[in-house]
Formats: C-alpha cells, structure tokens, sequence
C-alpha cells in the first residue's frame, strides 16, 4: 500500500508537476481481484475439461467402438468428428482463453495503477464468456458447426463473441488504459492492445455468413477464398490468441516471479513489432501444394521462416530474465513451469519455420507430425505458463500460503513427463504416416495401397498418447486439489489495500521534439529531419498514447492481411474456373450439408497435392476451380482417413451404406466409428429448397431448383435408393425406407465429389416429369428394385 | 473501379513488396530501439516489479 506523491503521477510535465504538486486532485482506489479470481477458478475447471476432451478422442481413435453399445442416435453425438472441436474450442478458448483474462485482469490494473474501469463490465465479460463456453459445448456435439477449424461455432454464438470480446472485454481494458496512473504504457500491454484489435478483425471477418437458420449459415466466401480466409485466420489465431496475450502473461508474470527485470526492454520491443508485423502473412503456409495460388503460398513459407527470429528473440528475453536467479528455479515450482513453458515457446517457435518450409510440409502437412507440434505448443507453452501464473496467483489471491508446494512439484514433473511422452510417440507417427503414404516399391508403385494399414502402423503411438494423456491430466488434477485447499484456508475477508493517487492529467504535453543537430549545419533540411526522426522520441510519444498504439498496431495488421487477401479475391486468374464445374444438386448440397454437419474434415482431407504418391493413391490433383461451390471449404488439415477429393464413382452407393453402417466391415482395421444414426434418420427436405435460395444468393447459378428444390432432392434421392437396391442393399433400414435417410444424401454428395473436372455435357432429350408427390412411386428403377427385393 | 485497379498489379512481385515493408519497419524500429536511454530502459521495465506507484516519465527524462 503507498500513498503516493501528488508530482509523482500528475499528467503535465515536469516542471509544472512540480508547482502543481499539491493542487491536483488526490483519488482513492484498490484492484479489483474478485474477477481475477473468478477466472482463474473458470481456467481450472475449463483445463480440466479440456483435457478431458482431448483424453475422449485420444480413446476413440484406440477404440472406435467405444460406444457402440449406445443407441446410434446418441452415440452419433458423441463421435470423433463431432467431440474434437469440443477439445479444440475448450482448450483454446475456455482454458487459455480465461488464463488470458485472469492474467489481463491482474496485470492491466498493476501496470495502470488504476482499478479496471467497470466492475460491471468485467462480470458481463466473464459470464458472456462462460456462457458462450457453454453454448459451443452444447451446439457442437449436436453437429450445430461451420466445420472451420477453430472457428466452428455458428453465427449467434459468433455474435456474442463479438459482444463480449469487443464490446465488454475490449471496452473496459481500452477504457482502464484511458484512465490509467502511469503514463508509460509497459510492453505487456502492448502484447494485449494488438491482441483484442487483431482477434476481433480476425473473428469478424471469418466468419462473414449468410444465415439460414439459427444453428445454419453459408460462408460469404468459397473454396480456395474460403480457404485463405480460413488459415489467415487461423494461423492468427494461434498467434494472437495463444502468442501474443501469454507473452503479455510472460513480460509481466515472469519478472514478477524472478523478482528482477526483464532482461532486455529494447528487445521486447523489437519482439513485439516484429510478431505483429510478420505474423499476420503467415497463414498461407498451412496451404502449401493445394489449390491455392503459389504465390500466396510462397509468401506464408518466406515470413514465417522469418518469423524465427523474433519469436527466439523473446524466447531468450524471457530466459534471461532468470540471469542470477537459476538458483531459485530448483526451489520454485512458479519458476519451473515459466522456464519449461517458454523452452517450449521456443521449441514450437523453432519448428513452426521448419513446417512452413515447402518440402518439409509436403512430408508433414495432413499428418500427426502437425498434431504433436500443436501440443507442443499447447500443452507446454500455454498449459505451462499458465500453471505457472496460477501457482504464483493462487497465495496472493486468497492472501494464504499455497496449500503443498511438494504437490505443485508433482504436478510440474508429472506434467514435463506426460509432454514428452505425448510428443515423441506422435512425432514418430507423424513421421512414420508421411513416409508410408510416399512410399513406392522398385517398380514405382505405392507400397502401403491400402489407406487403412498406414493407419494401423500408428495405433500403438496413439496408446502411449493416451497414458501420456493421462499424466498430463493427473497434474491439472492437483492443481484443482491444491487451489480448492488454498481457497478453503482463505482469510474469513479479504484485506483490499487502498492506494492514493492523481489521475493523470489530461492538459499533459509532451516535451518538444529534440532538435536536429544537423540544423544550422550545411546539409539538406532532408537531412536533419531524419535525423529528428531517427531520435525515435514518436516511439517513445506513442507508447505514451493508448489510441494511436492501437490504431497503428490495427493498421499493421490489416495492411498486412489486405496484401495477401485483395489479389485472392480480385484477381480472377487467382481462381481459373473450369466449365464443366457445376453447383451441387439440392440433395447433394443436402448431403454436403451433413458431411460438415458430422466433421468430417477432422479426419478426411479434400485436397490431392501435385505430388506423384498423391496422385497414384487418390487421382488427378485438385485445381482451384473445382471448388467455387463449396461453402466451407473442406480441405481438411488431417488424414486419419483417406482423402475424399475424387471419390465420387469410387465405391458404389451400396458400399457407402454399408460402411456408414459398419465401417470396420467394409474396411477392415478403419478407426472410423459407425455412422448408423444417418441411416436411421430422416433427411428434413422441406429445409433444403432455403438452402438452394441461400447459395444462390452466394452466387451458385441456379434455375429451376430455385422452385423445385424438393422435388428434385426427391428424385434424386429416389434414385440413389434404387441404385443401392439394385447393388444388394434393401428397401428400408429399420422399418424405414431408406430413400428418405440422411445417409442417401450425403452418399449423394459423396459420389459427385471430384467428378466434375471430368464431366462431359451432351445434350439429353426432355423428359416428361411426373409430379414430385408421384416421383418415387413412379420411379421405374426403384419401382423395379421394390418389386425384385425383400427385406433383409 | 478497386477492382480494375488491383486486376492492373502484377501480385507476383507482391512477396518481394511485403518483403520490403517489413525490412522498413523492423529497420525503423530497430534504429529507434537502439538509441533508447538506458535510465529509460531501467525505468520502464522496472514497472512490473513496482507496485507502488511511480512515474516513469520523469525517470526518462532524466
């Protein structure tokens, strides 16, 4: 607690300061720490069901029949594809996202020396947050999803995002900022400023939708557009989410720990332009060797080789700190997690250059290599430094000693161990896929044909990921045991200290910029104003100014995005489109719907690279134009499965049934789960003839579907039955004919993927259509099939 | 009227353009950096470290 002095603090400079020491108006204030207790206690409980999560998965890639003993239309909740973004959402946005606001909260008030603006604002902040938390938990395993990585939730949900993030969050840290008690704006901050700026135009733009309905929408963009969109904001999305607020969190919380400065302030300076500047480029790398234009994919490779050197540079700043003090990391668990934490910043830092560079991507890209790269970063970066704060948090908050040190111990070991022991064995899968699906025997043909045996290869690696897993989570588990016992010794009332202080003055004016001493000299008056403005003091000016710090990091950001975006979308030869691509039937659209409805894109890519182990396993390559359609995007970024780019014509619509209803039949040794809830349900046609309306307004070229929709989805779902019927399947599933399941859909959808590119238009005599109540009964093939079949 | 613009630029060259911009910048932060004052340096990274509250402005100006 210190009463401060009136001159120390005031807001004009120093000489009038000085005289006016004793007029200025002294306030009175303390920090607010309940809400930072709130959302320490949210990060906790969110670590753990994250984690959770992602122990779910890990288990359903051992066994995917985990639960093929609940009734299909449950057990479709809770399937891989569906379960995964709830791993990914709660881990990214539920446990770091409130460690980020827990460390924001404390250090914001700290560094401003004020108490944050609006209490109010603050709590509708963190139950806006909780309760969006809440609602992905919900709406994702429902299939309620835009099937963008990180960016599934849909559009209501999005819009609260917008809301909280901006309106409550942003509002009340830029209102602290405006009336802070310390003039200078410490580097932390900076780190916050650029990421509510930067993840707001990110999470705005992205997810720019037509909706068309409560839990459904249609991207504004398309295929190799949507794609862009996607990685620019996915990339940054690690990076402004996962980087730059726990930098904030290192810059403040590590000095805080060592008890000394960081090491160098002119290098947390350099780091923070640099990652601003270069980071916002690099998206474009998760994209390499697909449709998208090599330009755009060069230029992701170069900055983030680039980015390398600010990234270690902060990575050394932050170990430096520690200079004299290694001694007390052998004692204290705070410490440990900070060093472990940010050796992992470092290594991910390290390899996220490597995997942007072309050819080691072409290797890694769709493989676990990428999974234990992530984890990497998320488990030892952003859990450790987290623990770490926490650990440092927890006998500050509730004003008691921290219940067991020793069990902080464990927790840090158990931790370190179920890291390493979950990165190396999914490194060697990683590895071990990309070398199998490249293979080729001495007469050049694919070694490992079958998909599923470079599936198989890896399973044992998976195990021992579920044990690290495991300790990874035990850890957490002491943490929670360790803050419920530090809350429960808490004092019966907290003591708030009470500080006294001036706000800064609004009259303040900066000193006059220095003087060239080139003036008066015999140079170009050019000369001595560069010379003025090599002095820097408008950095210094601007470190001073919270406003123009935050409209010229925004600028920085997205004068960054517009170089890579504005000739993706405007220059047409960017995207050449090919005549004989059409838009999707209404059912197959339907059909395409429920692929993004179920994730699938968490295990299948569509996306043959220009590669010859591509191209001999999956087909022809892709090409730009072949997705003008496709809203989302479906690339994928993993193959658990195969690559479904052509798989149209590939198996028969029989064999699709048939695999939905058991895959492992059909594929012997396939990790994929049962897909019977689609062959149960029925499809909604009455939703469909919207959706045509909805991407037609997108710009898919429709006619006669614009009316007809139904009726058209009728037929061809007529049709696809028939076909199936006639390969050996039956009339109805269950008691139910099968013509009006889901599943026909999407085996609609599937069978038209990557035909297109091949399609030749000859022109076919008009038919006389029955009326679309008559259509399947009329149907000659289906009436045919029925007539010939029995059920089984 | 943007769009016929942007159609008019020749995007292969746009790598090399960015490349450019980032070396300006990080060059002007760089130069800038270097020429901080040390008492200024001490002074805005002790700011953590302090919880009372000070003013580091003056501690700069000095």
């Amino acid at each position: 607690m210190s009463d401060v002095s009136v001159a120390s603090s005031s807001g004009l400079n120093h000489q009038q300061a000085t005289s006016m020491a004793h007029s200025a108006t002294m306030e009175s204030f303390s920090y607010n720490d309940g809400i930072v207790r709130m959302f320490v206690t949210a990060t906790i409980v969110w670590g753990l069901v994250a984690t959770l999560a992602g122990l779910l998965v890990a288990l359903l890639l051992v066994l995917p029949a985990l639960f093929g003993g609940l009734d299909p239309s449950v057990a479709g909740l809770l399937s891989f594809g569906r379960l995964r973004p709830v791993h990914t959402n709660a881990a990214i946005f539920a446990f770091a996202g409130n460690a980020i606001f827990a460390a924001i909260y404390y250090s914001t008030q700290r560094l401003c020396k004020c108490r944050m603006w609006s209490d109010a604002l603050g709590l509708l902040h963190f139950w806006g947050w909780q309760a969006i938390i809440v609602a992905a938990a919900i709406t994702l395993p429902l299939g309620i999803t835009q099937s963008k990585e990180y960016a599934e939730l849909e559009w209501p949900i999005d819009l609260a995002i917008a809301v909280v993030w901006l309106g409550f969050f942003g509002g009340n840290f830029f209102m602290t900022l405006w009336n802070r008690r310390e003039r200078h704006m410490y580097v932390a901050l900076w780190f916050y400023i650029a990421t509510i700026v930067t993840v707001t135009v990110l999470h705005v733009f992205n997810n720019l939708v037509v909706p068309v309905g409560l839990g459904k929408s249609y991207s504004v963009y398309a295929g190799v557009q949507d794609a862009l969109m996607q990685w620019w904001y996915g990339h940054n999305a690690v990076a402004f989410f996962l980087t730059t607020p726990f930098l904030g969190l290192m810059y403040y919380f590590l000095p805080k720990a060592a008890e000394r400065p960081v090491f160098s302030y002119k290098l947390s300076i350099i780091h923070f332009w640099s990652l601003v500047f270069l980071y916002i480029w690099a998206g474009p790398h998760h994209l390499h060797y697909t449709a998208l234009p090599e330009w755009a994919s060069t230029f992701g490779m170069l900055f983030s080789v680039m980015l390398l050197m600010p990234s270690w540079g902060g990575m050394i700043n932050g170990l430096l700190t520690l200079r004299g003090a290694w001694s007390k990391v052998t004692s204290d668990p705070v410490l440990k997690f900070f060093v472990v934490g940010i050796t992992f910043y470092g290594m991910a830092t390290f390899e996220g250059p490597l995997l942007s560079v072309k050819s080691v991507n072409a290797l890694s890209h769709y493989t676990d290599w990428t999974i234990a790269h992530v984890h990497a970063g998320a488990l030892g970066w952003n859990g450790f430094m987290t623990f770490g704060m926490i650990y440092w948090l927890l006998p500050r908050l509730y004003q008691t000693k921290l219940w067991s040190s020793s069990m902080a111990e464990w927790h840090f070991w158990l931790g370190t161990i179920g890291i390493l022991l979950y990165i190396v064995p999914i490194y060697a899968a990683g590895v071990t896929q990309g070398l199998m699906w490249r293979a080729m025997d001495d007469l050049g043909r694919m070694q490992y044909p079958n998909f599923v045996e470079t599936v198989q290869s890896i399973v044992p690696f998976w195990w021992a990921r579920v044990f690290a897993g495991g300790l990874y989570i035990t850890g957490i588990i002491m943490l929670a045991i360790n803050a419920t016992m530090t809350w429960l010794n808490r004092p019966s009332k907290y003591e708030v200290p009470v500080f006294t202080a001036p706000r800064l003055q609004r009259g303040y004016k900066d000193d006059p910029i220095p003087k060239s001493k080139l003036e008066g000299a015999p140079v170009l008056d050019t000369a001595a104003a560069l010379d003025r403005v090599a002095k820097m003091d408008w950095h210094r000016r601007w470190e001073r100014l919270p406003l123009q710090f935050t409209v010229l990091t925004t600028l920085a950001v997205i004068i960054a995005s517009l170089f890579e975006i504005i000739p993706t979308f405007l220059i047409r030869s960017n995207i050449p489109t090919i005549a004989s691509v059409k838009p999707y039937t209404p059912l197959e659209l339907a059909g395409r719907d429920i692929y993004v409805s179920e994730g699938c894109y968490n295990c299948h890519s569509q996306m043959i690279r220009p590669m010859i182990a591509e191209t001999q396993r999956y087909g022809e390559y892709s090409k730009a134009g072949e997705f003008i359609y496709d809203r989302p995007f479906q690339w994928g970024s993993r193959r658990i499965g195969p690559d479904l780019a052509r798989e149209g014509g590939r198996q028969s619509s029989f064999w699709h049934w048939e695999h939905f209803n058991n895959p492992e039949q059909r594929s012997p040794g396939s990790v994929m789960p049962s897909y019977r809830h689609l062959l149960e349900e029925r499809l909604n046609f009455g939703e469909i003839q919207k959706r045509i309306e909805a991407v037609h307004f997108l710009g898919a070229p429709y006619e006669k579907e614009l009316t007809e929709a139904e009726s058209m989805a009728h037929a061809q779902a007529d049709a696809v039955a028939a076909e199936i019927i006639a390969q050996g399947g039956t009339v109805s599933f269950e008691g139910k004919l099968i013509k009006d399941s889901t599943a026909i859909a999407l085996i609609a959808y599937l069978q038209r993927l990557g035909k297109d590119l091949y399609r030749v238009d000859t022109p076919v005599p008009p038919l006389e259509q029955p009326p679309a109540e008559q259509a399947a009964s009329l149907n000659p093939q289906l009436q045919q099939a029925v007539d010939t079949k029995t059920e089984r | 009227m943007l769009k016929d613009v942007i159609s008019k630029l020749d995007y292969s060259n746009f790598e090399e353009i960015a490349l450019v911009i980032f070396g300006l910048c990080f060059l002007a932060i760089v130069l800038g950096v270097s020429r901080l004052k040390k008492n200024a340096t001490d002074r805005f990274s002790s700011i953590p470290i302090e919880d009372s509250v000070v003013d580091p402005w003056q501690g700069a100006k000095k």
